[in-house]
């Protein structure tokens, strides 16, 4: 359903670019995983699904979604693209809804031109009770003040879910949210994909909740992917040493007491161009090889290593 | 609502009461003679003089002036004026429909011009955006009696399209009348509009729900309308709120360019022939202006924006 093939993405004025030769897929029905640390790529890639790219910013390769590249839509059929066909959860509920308007209008906004003002608020009630909000009613004629985080996340995702898109992109959805919170939107969006039989594109940098609702896994790290694989597979044996120094670096509660061992270095920004590999210098197995050129993806790893 | 309404009522009365005391006072410092200019032209005995000093109390102690003057204000007279020997009350109720037209007319104009000029200057960045800085610089930057001349050469003397003094009869003449008075007061105001609303709106095109909105396929104008101009719509208020007393005092200097006989012309006229209760009647009512102006903004700004509480510092 979507298909990312071969996409690079350099930002302006950048020495290297954010994206760099990314190819990506999510089916319909299916869970995919973005993982990496801040400013590997991760959230531009969902931007990107949705064409939202920053004024002077270069694009190769292909976004399709059902065979229709994005990067080449007319304005027209990219509204309708956002609308109905891909639609994003965002990490800060709070900042994606204006404090100025009231619930009702931000869920109705997309859907009045096609259906009307008032058939457009009776969906936004109906949306509301379909995310679990309790007084759908009182809700909608509420400013984004009145409601919580949690409840307002609800808000958004009810938001997403109002042109009954294909593919959700969930950019850290839960990030800003406390622990309990994250679990019942957890809940929320794992129930949601039940019913709706909607792809998604699931972005964090917590691997531990990747694992939770993910089919698959893509590792992201300098706007290249590292790894790709069945969530489960990657988890039990990752064959990258940077997700295997991810996994390494997530706190755990069974080791109580200990800290987990840090990834050694910092990710290289993106005024900086490191030839070959850009994990080399904090890799542990790095070899002379390893600058010479940026290995390709080869069976879901790009590692030299690995394809010894 | 009601003790904030008690509260900002006591306030105003407040700030008249100091208002009048020192409207009072400076006209008592400035030089010259009202009765001197009453009789200007007239060779007058002493003894004529002294009546009239006795008649309009100019010789009474100033805190027994001020004393008789306030306490006649608070019973809603305002006294009797020098020049015109008519009652102050009456001489602006007169002239409050020709101003207000005015004002009304200016108003609309700088809310229309400094609102399209501020998104399209802030929608457009590059050549647009310069030239609607430049341009509303100049505007700025042009005194209003300047810009009258001009409006009176180019339009009323060249193309004959306009009258270029008076204020007309019945309403559709009125409005003819006061088209270039009113284009002459509004385009300072518009331009500073221009600029506040462009840095506002530009602040808004910056959030993050601009962005969302954009990425939910919301059109760009439906953005502009129901997300830009909104969040910009607490600074257009408040400037709103200071737009009517600013247009007020301005009508002095555009109601004498274009010969309207209107508060402007009265208060510029009364300076000038000293006819104190006048001036001081038409002052203590700019004050109250601006006060009920900003009263009804406060009133307002919870419309604007819903987390705004009245009586709350924020």
């Amino acid at each position: 359903m979507l298909e990312i093939d071969d996409l690079s993405v350099r930002l302006p004025r950048t020495a290297r670019p954010a994206i760099d030769r990314m190819s990506l897929t999510v089916a319909e029905n299916e869970t995919v995983g973005l993982v990496g640390e801040s400013g590997s790529g991760k959230s531009l890639t969902a931007r990107a699904v949705l064409g939202l790219l920053p004024e002077g910013t270069r694009a190769e390769g292909a976004i399709r979604m059902d065979g229709a590249d994005v990067l080449s839509m007319s304005p027209a059929s990219l509204r309708r693209h956002r609308t109905h066909a891909a639609a994003m959860i965002y990490q800060d509920p709070r900042a994606a809804i204006s404090p100025f308007r009231r619930i009702g209008d931000f869920l109705a906004e997309i859907l009045r031109e096609e259906i009307g003002a008032r058939a457009a608020r009776a969906r936004a009630v109906e949306l509301l009770g379909m995310v679990g909000l309790p007084e759908p009613e009182r809700h909608v004629r509420q400013h984004p003040h009145e409601l919580s985080g949690g409840m307002l996340q609800r808000v958004v995702i009810a938001a997403a879910l109002a042109g009954e898109p294909r593919l959700l992109l969930a950019d850290e959805p839960t990030t800003a949210l406390d622990v309990t919170t994250q679990a019942e939107i957890m809940r929320l969006l794992r129930d949601l994909r039940a019913r709706t039989r909607t792809g998604m594109l699931f972005i964090t940098h917590d691997l531990e909740l990747a694992a939770t609702i993910c089919d698959r896994v893509y590792v992201m790290y300098a706007g290249r992917v590292m790894e790709t694989g069945p969530t489960r597979r990657l988890f039990a044996g990752p064959r990258h040493p940077y997700t295997a120094g991810l996994l390494a670096a997530t706190p755990r509660v069974t080791h109580l007491g200990t800290l987990p061992p840090p990834i050694p270095g910092r990710p290289p920004d993106l005024l900086s161009a490191p030839p070959g590999c850009p994990f080399t210098p904090r890799c542990p197995d790095a070899t002379d090889s390893c600058t010479a050129a940026a290995p390709l993806l080869v069976d879901g790893v790009a590692c030299v290593k690995a394809e010894r | 609502m009601a003790r904030f309404l008690l509260r900002r009522l006591a306030g105003m009365a407040a700030i008249l009461g100091a208002a009048s005391f020192l409207v009072f006072g400076a006209l008592q410092l400035a030089p010259g003679d009202p009765a001197t200019f009453l009789l200007s032209g007239r060779s007058a005995t002493p003894e004529a003089l002294a009546a009239i000093r006795a008649q309009y109390r100019l010789d009474d102690p100033v805190p027994v002036q001020y004393l008789h003057w306030i306490g006649g204000v608070i019973t809603g007279d305002f006294g009797r004026s020098v020049q015109f020997r008519t009652d102050v009350g009456g001489l602006i109720a007169a002239r409050v429909p020709v101003t207000l037209t005015l004002i009304g007319m200016a108003f609309v104009l700088t809310m229309v011009l400094g609102l399209a000029f501020g998104v399209w200057s802030a929608t457009r960045p590059g050549v647009v955006d310069k030239a609607v800085l430049v341009g509303s610089s100049v505007a700025v930057a042009t005194p209003s009696f300047v810009l009258g001349f001009v409006l009176i050469v180019v339009f009323s003397v060249n193309l004959g399209w306009f009258p270029s003094i008076g204020a007309g009869d019945g309403l559709a003449d009125r409005l003819h009348h006061l088209t270039l008075p009113a284009v002459a007061l509004a385009l300072t105001f518009a331009g500073v509009l221009a600029r506040v609303s462009r840095t506002a709106m530009i602040e808004q095109l910056g959030q993050e729900y601009v962005v969302v909105a954009r990425g939910r396929g919301v059109p760009e104008p439906t953005i502009v309308r129901r997300h830009v101009l909104r969040g910009a719509m607490t600074v257009t208020l408040t400037y709103g709120g200071l737009l009517v007393p600013g247009l007020l005092v301005s009508t002095v200097l555009v109601e004498t360019t274009f010969g309207v006989n209107g508060l402007g012309q009265l208060l510029q006229y009364s300076v000038t022939v000293k006819d104190f209760p006048v001036v001081q009647a038409l002052t203590l009512l700019t004050v109250a202006v601006f006060v009920l102006a900003n009263l009804v903004v406060d009133l307002l700004a919870p419309l604007a924006d819903a987390r705004v509480r009245l009586g709350a510092r924020t």
